[in-house]
């Protein structure tokens, strides 16, 4: 890993991880205070949120719950759209616009390069998921006391979920870069991710595919979900196999000067 | 020193560099003049191990280029025509970041060196490398290809964007360092540009290397035109001298000197080698 490279692109990019934490952040902190506001809504339209009882008492262990539930949308789609727009910066358009070649004519290696850039797109996830673990789980004691190790469990499962989704768009950026098909695969591979994974009937294995959907927050939140170890295991396995595939397609690639 | 044997890399659409072969011995200036899309670029591209070529192999300090690309890069000073700068830096955290991540190979203090190259170049690079003019960018990538004092130059249209008196301080540039012995290969699509500092010149066209000559030699096979008080006077390259002289002695209100084309040059090669045949 080279260490000026990685002071650049925490230099240039650390405002938009800034802005996407502290949106993300806003969003959980409004839903946890004005939890009894959103639950009188939602027991009033929907008969309670999904998994939750009507007649379930305001306090930690609900906040919790209610909490979880929001981890598809914001724990998928929040660090999806920072991730994608991150890898483009670091991977795609420097090969595209051939700025690159003004870090590989230092002696840079080309693993170099994409390993520092890998530390960088996982690193910037791992502080997203680390703020709201410490900020939202800080907030929900508002309620009551909570189970901080099914959060911490909620967290990081989604937090491997969102390294190896990332690897894989990492992958097809980096591979496909300069290519006409190059930033529209690393865009829409994710995209096509989420949107399999909202298929439903006969069809909806498709979404087993698509690393999406394998962490039941309920059972990870009751503290009943044995496999959770093994699922993360996974994410943790893909996310290594595509970055390495990353490393060895770029080692071959054709560059631009 | 830079050596290119039988170098072939042809892209889908046929073009491409087809058998390129020659060699840049250490402590040599060697033009390489070609015009545009010729393939001088892609030529240097397989040098700085940035395209692998399909055919024949590259070396630079005996290195094969493609698989030891990083190790060769340490000891290259590069210019690109159109240099592409890392996003949202100004030029000065450019120069910065280069001292920075060449400080383990280098021994010396090289922003000692950026700030005498940069006085020399007579520029400011604290402005963002984006807003910056064409000729600014190439004055910033000129100083971090000299910065770390490397063995070799590869050059690529290096004065584009320059005026002509920071082309002139560059090629002075470039012939200070060809006593330092280093060993320069400079691509340019306009004879003039490499006629004062090269000892040879390699001309490609169309992907093939055409002529491979003493720059002396190709000068004197050509003429100069010279435009006196709007009337075009073409003049043998033996001759100038005589011409000079001449025209001093009238009253010149104009003076100027047309460039040379390559193809007035690959003509005159050509002409006189069939000739020497016959």
């Amino acid at each position: 890993m080279s260490r000026p490279l990685l002071k650049y692109f925490v230099k240039k990019n650390w405002y938009l991880l800034a802005g996407f934490t502290g949106l993300l952040l806003l969003e959980f902190v409004i839903c946890i205070f004005m939890m009894n506001l959103i639950k009188g809504m939602t027991d009033k339209l929907l008969g309670g949120a999904p998994g939750l009882s009507e007649d379930a008492p305001v306090d930690g262990a609900y906040a919790l719950s209610f909490i979880s539930n929001l981890f598809p949308m914001y724990g998928v789609m929040f660090p999806m759209v920072f991730y994608i727009m991150t890898i483009f910066k670091v991977l795609s358009k420097p090969v595209d616009n051939t700025s690159l070649s003004a870090h590989l004519m230092t002696g840079m290696p080309r693993w170099k390069y994409i390993a520092t850039a890998a530390v960088f797109v996982l690193g910037s996830i791992f502080a997203i998921f680390l703020s709201v673990f410490v900020v939202a789980g800080l907030c929900m004691l508002r309620w009551g006391q909570i189970d901080w190790v099914a959060w911490l469990n909620l967290n990081a499962s989604f937090m491997f979920q969102s390294f190896a989704i990332a690897s894989v768009c990492f992958f097809f950026a980096g591979t496909f870069a300069a290519t006409k098909q190059g930033t529209g695969l690393a865009i829409g591979v994710p995209i096509v991710f989420v949107l399999l994974n909202m298929l439903g009937g006969y069809i909806k294995f498709f979404g087993y595919f698509t690393l999406i959907g394998w962490i039941d927050i309920e059972k990870v939140v009751a503290g009943t979900f044995g496999l959770w170890w093994l699922v993360d295991l996974v994410f943790l396995i893909v996310t290594g196999c595509f970055f390495v595939a990353t490393l060895f397609m770029f080692k071959r690639k054709q560059l631009s000067i | 020193m830079i050596k290119l044997e039988k170098v072939t890399m042809k892209y889908a659409n046929g073009k491409g560099i087809f058998d390129v072969d020659f060699e840049v011995r250490e402590g040599e200036v060697v033009g390489f003049l070609g015009p545009n899309g010729a393939g001088k670029t892609t030529t240097i591209r397989c040098l700085l191990g940035f395209a692998k070529a399909q055919n024949g192999t590259c070396t630079v300090n005996g290195l094969e280029c493609f698989s030891n690309a990083p190790k060769i890069a340490k000891d290259i000073g590069f210019i690109a025509g159109e240099p592409a700068f890392p996003d949202g830096m100004t030029g000065l955290e450019y120069l910065n970041y280069l001292c920075e991540t060449r400080k383990r190979d280098v021994a010396f203090d090289m922003k000692k060196k950026m700030h005498e190259l940069i006085d020399y170049f007579e520029f400011d690079p604290k402005g963002k490398i984006k807003r910056m003019s064409k000729g600014m960018k190439q004055k910033t990538a000129i100083v971090g290809a000299f910065l770390h004092d490397p063995k070799v130059y590869i050059f690529d249209e290096p004065t584009s964007g320059l005026d002509p008196i920071m082309q002139s301080k560059f090629i002075d540039l470039v012939l200070a360092e060809k006593k330092r012995g280093k060993t320069i290969l400079m691509s340019s699509h306009m004879f003039e540009e490499i006629e004062r500092a090269s000892d040879y010149v390699v001309i490609i066209k169309g992907g093939r290397i055409v002529a491979k000559d003493k720059v002396a030699t190709l000068k004197n096979l050509t003429s100069k035109v010279f435009i006196v008080n709007g009337e075009e006077v073409t003049v043998p390259n033996t001759e100038v001298d005589k011409f000079v002289k001449q025209i001093a002695k009238k009253k010149v209100e104009s003076l100027d000197v047309k460039q040379v084309s390559l193809e007035s040059i690959f003509m005159k090669y050509y002409e006189d080698k069939e000739g020497a045949k016959k």
